[in-house]
């Protein structure tokens, strides 16, 4: 290829990564289109008409509303009049009125929008989108490249506006975690742009909805409170297998404030420990001066303060293989490695690789959100967390996130940067007589602490009902104390739990009574039946010669159970690196599973089949998921994939367990019986509670109850939407898509909402 | 009714609300059962389980660090069996032994002092399915706890076995005829079926307790003298079995009671308006008359019983108010006959004979001594492989010993063998470990002041070496600790007695008789451990070198003025020593 660039240039162009090479792209081609939109303004119109702007910003983390304000001030110093709204604060249906738009928006999880324009993304990609054709726009999407959809929602509103026939006004700029930069550069166009369009005076009256009842606060993200630690403590039992820890923190004299909902932010850093570690593994030195973005320290320093050691990106891998003689193993999983880790296994070998090169691999370390669980009608200047513990094992050791892992060895009096992020997405209904339903799974118990705490002190009316999972009832039901006092006072009007570890309720009963009939049902439990996540009886037993063991000393478990000394020790080794799974009989269930990305639409679909037809194969299914899949321009998974589909998720696809009739059908009310019997040893999650409740939720959203859902994006939200969904096609009596416009609304009218992560 | 009566009149004890309203101690005991938000039962249902033989506790070692967890106590429920006698079939025993092991948290057995065994640790998940599996024994726990009549004991004597026989089928049937009638047991835990023990009641009457029940708890004993294992001052209601020759036998056949009434341990530190108390003996009747005599003593104190004041409530406190004359003449004309003269009889010991004996009708029976009580591990394990291949009997003795009994000649060598190679036969046992008793105590007991049975075995060490220092390792003193004064230990009925009053501290009591028919006095109070070993080692010093013949250690220290004697608990329990 014959470059018109010196070549000076192309060397400089060399050194971009690939985030900063999409970037001079549609930078430089936006200085292009920018003079060809002053071109193309109708001939003899001297005077420019006056434009409508909004700057539209859809943030879940506070960024993109960050980089939406900056827009807005350096429109405002170009003396353009626009108005900034927040997505949650904008009718999707008012689009079309629409003259420009600038969207700066954020992604979620597996490519979500974040969670104040999902009604905005529903309503573009439904049934009833409309037709964009007066409407200007453009997009700057903020994302992370560790993720595999990047910056996935700004591409999707990128496409489907110009899809619907609204006209792009510059190309998207997709920006990674450290976004100032491309951020400046694109506002500083966006700017030039849109001032070329629009006359000095403005038309549109300044109406800038956003900040009006939230109370700024001094501290922020740049310039964090340093808050001393209260209060450090466990809240599960001493034997559960995974810690979770309740934070309380001092505000002092912060007068910083905050309200039920939002977040905290802590600004991370990684422990002296970890780097002193990748500065031995990589045999770099500590006093070599490093270019941060705000400017130059040493590497010792920039590793402690400026660059995630904990998280890798694909890109880092990619780059890294060239520094190292070792080959890296294609398939490593970059989710579950720290840099500690690969540089264990792969040191670098050559003598160019300085601390910038490993800083310029990095990713910049960002301050880690926690949902808060307090509030201060209650707890005052004291902010409360409830934060899981995250680590993982590599070569033996283990490794914290490094956030919660400052936090998993913080203790009392200890001092941490800490900034409020609000969520004006996660509040209380205004009305305190509204009822509330609130789904938390795990530490998504968080903010429904301080929801209740609020209603509390506000003597609220309003009923509240909680659901709530997590593994095992005795040991980690969160703030269990607190929520029975709540019921006993009345302020709780409802609670249901799901526990996913324990063995349901009437497994005991099946023990006493039902041994013989026991033995029918487990052969309809031998074959695609829920293994995976299934304690068995002779792990049971295991952990009850384990706890003898603790209760009455070695001797007593090796009489009265008669085993040999080397069995004891062995179960108590894999309790304590797997956890009770690990007691099953030659149990090879790896210490962390990969997490599936299958598409809910074709689980969806393949449930949908396996209803009509309980006996179909997984070869069947290929052939008829063949056409769904391309119909929604889909990837159809193998015959494989679809096998393990199936066996993956058992509690939904039980027909597969029933005996074949030869017609394929369920007739038998044997098998009824049978089908009931084994739910009995299905996994239970909250989305299972709230379809029990199916009537009584579907009551609730009649009487105005407001809904809220907090944890886990991937499976646990995903999953109670679906439960929703259900409860509205069945209970309302909608059909799929009115049920989809019925969640819509219900989002777009702030009683639908979620903080999940 | 006799109108010179004195009734109390005060306001109701919120008890007397409790099971009023219980509407036949059902409460809402199925609800809470459904509730899985908490692992215990709230409001009256924490009573009313009771009732029910059941008691909740948590652990209370784990409790403040749960509590700091923000986690509810790990809360589980005591289950206590009624078994009438203390007799258990090799069957119903491996039945047991499975339920201990997999479904309760402590995987033990206890023997209690009242013949009978409890589950500790039993999940609220696993507490209806244990109903369930216990009613496949044949077995129940209806009112071993609670205002009622509870779990009726019998001399556990193996060697005159046809006296046994008899009094044991009394015992039953006292048990079976004093028992509640409601359906709700059979309703709550057993879905209405009820196939065993006891019949089906479908309309519900209380004609002997009454829609309210007792106003406190009531026991009962049958008793075989010369032997007081059954401990009856501890009791409310006693049968001391009489028994004649005759023609057709050497051995003695049963022809009536001596019924003795309100007797009772349990006392409040510091209030003297709370005591111990050994029972009046109200005089014999004959066999034809025994239900009628035991249902006029149960419906006298129900109906003349205290019910404003639950401290006063036990009978012995309305025999002291009414009048023991008139109380007696009250059973009498409600059960339509007078008492004739007692006839003699003589208590001489408490204790179980340890080892081999033979009965009269030449069966073996084995007694092995189980410290504490406690049935847990290698133990444990024995006791399931005896009774895999015993063909005969178990039976649980009021000292918390087990009974292999009835074996034959050709199995004695068997069982033997299994009993030593669990360590259910050790030689080493010395006569003082073997009479002394505790309470459970830490953990389980909510009530517990003090550890009595974790702290026992260490103590008994001790205060082996103290006797074998005064060389008197082949004598022995009823010792006995409790963690409260609620009277579960029966310490006051001891001849050295712990009572507990903090962690580490007790008040020491001194002066009861080896036959269990005195009251022992407090001697020392709210003292330390070692503070009662310096004084035990004075008195077992002296003891040592002053006894006459035989002399036992609560006789000695009352004949040589260390303590006074307390002749009847209500007037001298309480005067300082």
């Amino acid at each position: 290829m014959n470059f018109p660039l010196s070549p000076e240039i192309q060397r400089q162009l060399e050194v971009l990564d690939s985030t900063q090479q999409a970037f001079v792209a549609g930078y430089l081609w936006s200085q292009s289109q920018a003079i060809s939109t002053t071109d193309l303004a109708p001939a003899g119109t001297l005077n420019v008409p006056s434009r409508n702007i909004t700057i539209l910003s859809a943030s879940q983390t506070g960024n993109a509303y960050g980089v939406a304000k900056q827009l807005l001030a350096q429109m405002e110093a170009a003396n353009i009049t626009a108005n900034l709204v927040s997505a949650g604060d904008f009718k999707a249906r008012k689009l079309i009125k629409e003259d420009i738009v600038v969207l700066v928006v954020s992604t979620q999880g597996e490519g979500e929008p974040p969670e104040e324009a999902v009604p905005l993304n529903r309503y573009l990609f439904g049934k009833k989108a409309p037709k964009l054709d007066s409407l200007n726009f453009a997009v700057f999407a903020l994302g992370d490249t560790s993720y595999p959809s990047f910056c996935k929602a700004g591409k999707d509103f990128d496409e489907k506006l110009a899809e619907l026939g609204a006209k792009r006004l510059m190309p998207r700029v997709d920006a990674d975690l450290d976004f100032q930069l491309p951020a400046t550069k694109w506002i500083e166009e966006t700017v030039d742009v849109i001032g070329k369009l629009t006359s000095v005076s403005g038309g549109a009256s300044s109406n800038d909805v956003i900040g009006v009842s939230e109370t700024s606060n001094i501290y922020d993200k740049k310039s964090p409170y340093l808050a001393e630690c209260l209060e450090y403590q466990s809240l599960v039992d001493v034997d559960s297998d995974k810690q979770t820890v309740h934070v309380a923190i001092d505000l002092g004299e912060s007068k910083l404030h905050y309200q039920p909902g939002d977040a905290l932010g802590i600004i991370s850093q990684n422990a002296d420990a970890v780097v002193d570690e990748v500065l031995t593994l990589s045999g770099l030195s500590a006093d070599e001066s490093i270019y941060v973005s705000n400017g130059q320290k040493s590497l010792v320093e920039a590793l402690r303060h400026d660059f995630d050691l904990n998280q890798l990106t694909p890109q880092f891998i990619a780059q890294y293989r060239q520094w190292c003689s070792d080959d890296i193993d294609a398939d490593i999983d970059i989710s579950r490695i720290s840099l500690v880790a690969l540089l264990h296994g792969f040191a670098p070998q050559s003598k160019d690789f300085t601390g910038q090169v490993l800083c310029d691999l990095l990713k910049p370390l960002t301050p880690r959100l926690y949902s808060i669980s307090s509030s201060q009608a209650e707890v005052g200047e004291e902010v409360h967390l409830c934060v899981g513990e995250v680590s993982f094992e590599h070569h033996g050791q283990r490794y914290n996130g490094s956030a919660t892992g400052m936090l998993s060895s913080l203790e009392e009096e200890d001092n941490l940067s800490v900034f409020i992020e609000p969520n004006k997405r996660f509040r209380l209904p205004e009305n305190k007589d509204t009822a509330i339903i609130m789904i938390g799974a795990g530490t998504g118990i968080a903010p429904f602490r301080g929801f209740m705490q609020q209603r509390s002190a506000d003597q609220a009316v309003g009923k509240n009902w909680l659901f709530f999972g997590n593994r095992h009832f005795r040991k980690d039901f969160l703030y269990q104390s607190e929520w029975l006092s709540y019921r006993d006072s009345g302020l709780l009007s409802r609670i249901d739990l799901a526990w996913s570890r324990d063995v349901a309720n009437d497994r005991a009963q099946v023990y006493v009574q039902d041994k013989l009939r026991e033995q029918a049902t487990d052969i309809y439990e031998c074959d695609d039946a829920p293994r995976m996540e299934k304690i068995s009886e002779i792990a049971e037993h295991r952990l009850k010669i384990l706890k003898f063991w603790e209760k009455h000393g070695l001797q007593a478990a090796l009489d009265a159970f008669e085993i040999s000394r080397r069995s004891l020790y062995d179960y108590r080794r894999r309790l304590k690196n797997y956890g009770v799974l690990g007691l099953n009989d030659k149990s090879k269930r790896p210490k962390r599973l990969r997490q599936s990305n299958w598409d809910s639409r074709i689980i969806g679909k393949i449930e949908n089949l396996r209803k009509q037809l309980p006996n179909i194969g997984k070869e069947q299914l290929h052939l008829l998921l063949t056409p769904f899949c391309q119909s929604l321009d889909l990837a159809c998974p193998s015959v494989s994939t679809i096998g393990r589909m199936i066996a993956k998720v058992p509690d939904k696809m039980h027909h597969n367990l029933m005996q074949n009739k030869g017609n394929g059908l369920i007739t038998d009310e044997q098998d009824i019986i049978k089908q009931q019997k084994m739910h009995r040893t299905h996994t239970v999650y909250v989305q299972d509670k709230i379809r029990e409740q199916a009537a009584d939720v579907w009551q609730w959203l009649q009487d105005g109850a407001h809904f809220y859902v907090c944890g886990d994006a991937l499976r646990m939200a995903k999953d109670v939407e679906k439960a929703l969904l259900e409860i509205i096609t069945e209970q309302g009596g909608y059909d799929e898509a009115d049920a989809v416009d019925y969640l819509n609304t219900l989002r777009e009218d702030d009683r639908y909402q979620r903080d999940i992560y | 009714m006799n109108k010179k009566v004195k009734l109390v009149n005060g306001p109701l004890s919120d008890n007397e609300r409790l099971k009023s309203n219980s509407n036949y101690l059902r409460g809402t005991i199925t609800k809470d059962l459904a509730d899985v938000v908490s692992g215990g039962f709230r409001g009256d249902n924490f009573q009313l389980i009771r009732f029910h033989g059941m008691y909740e506790q948590d652990d209370r070692d784990l409790r403040p660090e749960r509590l700091a967890r923000k986690l509810e106590p790990l809360k589980n429920v005591m289950l206590r069996c009624r078994l009438p006698g203390g007799i258990i079939t090799p069957k119903q025993w491996l039945g047991i032994d499975e339920f201990a092991t997999k479904s309760t948290e402590y995987g033990s057995i206890r023997l209690t002092n009242r013949q009978t065994f409890q589950f500790h640790g039993v999940l609220k998940e696993n507490i209806k399915p244990m109903h369930q599996w216990l009613n496949r024994l044949s077995l129940d726990s209806l009112a071993t706890a609670g205002d009622v009549n509870r779990n009726v004991l019998c001399t556990s004597n193996p060697v005159e076995s046809r006296l046994h026989a008899e009094a044991y089928a009394w015992a039953t049937k006292i048990s079976e005829h004093l028992l509640p009638q409601t359906s709700a047991y059979a309703e709550i835990w057993l879905d209405g079926k009820k196939q065993h023990s006891t019949e089906d009641k479908h309309i519900d009457k209380e004609p002997v307790l009454g829609s309210s029940y007792l106003p406190r708890k009531f026991k009962t004993t049958i008793s075989i003298p010369p032997q007081n294992d059954v401990d009856i001052h501890a009791n409310d209601l006693n049968f001391v079995a009489i028994s004649a020759i005759s023609a057709d036998s050497s051995e003695g056949k049963l022809i009536g009671f001596n019924v003795l009434v309100g007797g009772g341990l349990s006392m409040t530190h510091g209030d003297t308006a709370t005591y111990p108390n050994t029972a009046y003996d109200f005089g014999f009747i004959s066999l034809d008359h025994v239900l009628d005599c035991a249902v006029a003593v149960v419906t006298t104190q129900r109906d003349w019983g205290n019910r404003s004041d639950r401290k006063n409530a036990k009978t012995r406190y309305t025999l002291q108010r009414v009048g023991v004359e008139v109380f007696k003449s009250e059973v009498e004309s409600r059960m339509g006959v007078s008492f004739s003269p007692s006839r003699d009889y003589a208590f001489s010991s408490r204790g179980d004979k340890i080892g081999w004996l033979q009965g009269s009708d030449q069966s073996w029976h084995l007694t092995l001594f189980i410290e504490n009580g406690r049935l847990i591990g290698k133990r444990k394990k024995g006791v399931a492989e005896i009774a895999k291949i015993h063909m005969g009997d178990f039976r649980l003795t009021a000292n918390q010993n087990l009974i292999v009994a009835n074996v034959k000649s050709d199995d004695k060598d068997k069982i033997e063998s299994l009993a030593r190679q669990y360590l259910l036969m050790e030689e080493s046992t010395t006569l003082l470990r073997k009479h002394a008793m505790a309470c459970v105590s830490l953990p389980t007991c909510p009530l517990a002041m003090a550890e009595a049975e974790r702290f026992l075995p260490e103590l008994i060490d001790k205060v082996d070496t103290l006797m074998e220092k005064h060389r008197l390792s082949d004598e022995y003193i009823i010792f006995r600790v409790a963690g409260c004064p609620n009277g579960c230990g029966r310490a006051l009925l001891s001849e050295i007695g712990l009572v507990g009053k903090a962690i580490g501290r007790y008040n020491l009591y001194l002066g009861g008789n080896r036959e269990g028919t005195r009251i022992p006095k407090q001697y020392r109070e709210n003292i330390t451990v070692s503070e009662i070993l310096t004084e035990l080692d004075e008195l077992i010093g002296s003891w040592a070198e002053n006894r006459l013949d035989n002399e036992g250690f609560g006789d000695y220290v009352i004949r040589s003025g260390v303590i006074e004697a307390v002749s009847d608990g209500a007037v001298d329990f309480w005067t300082p020593a």
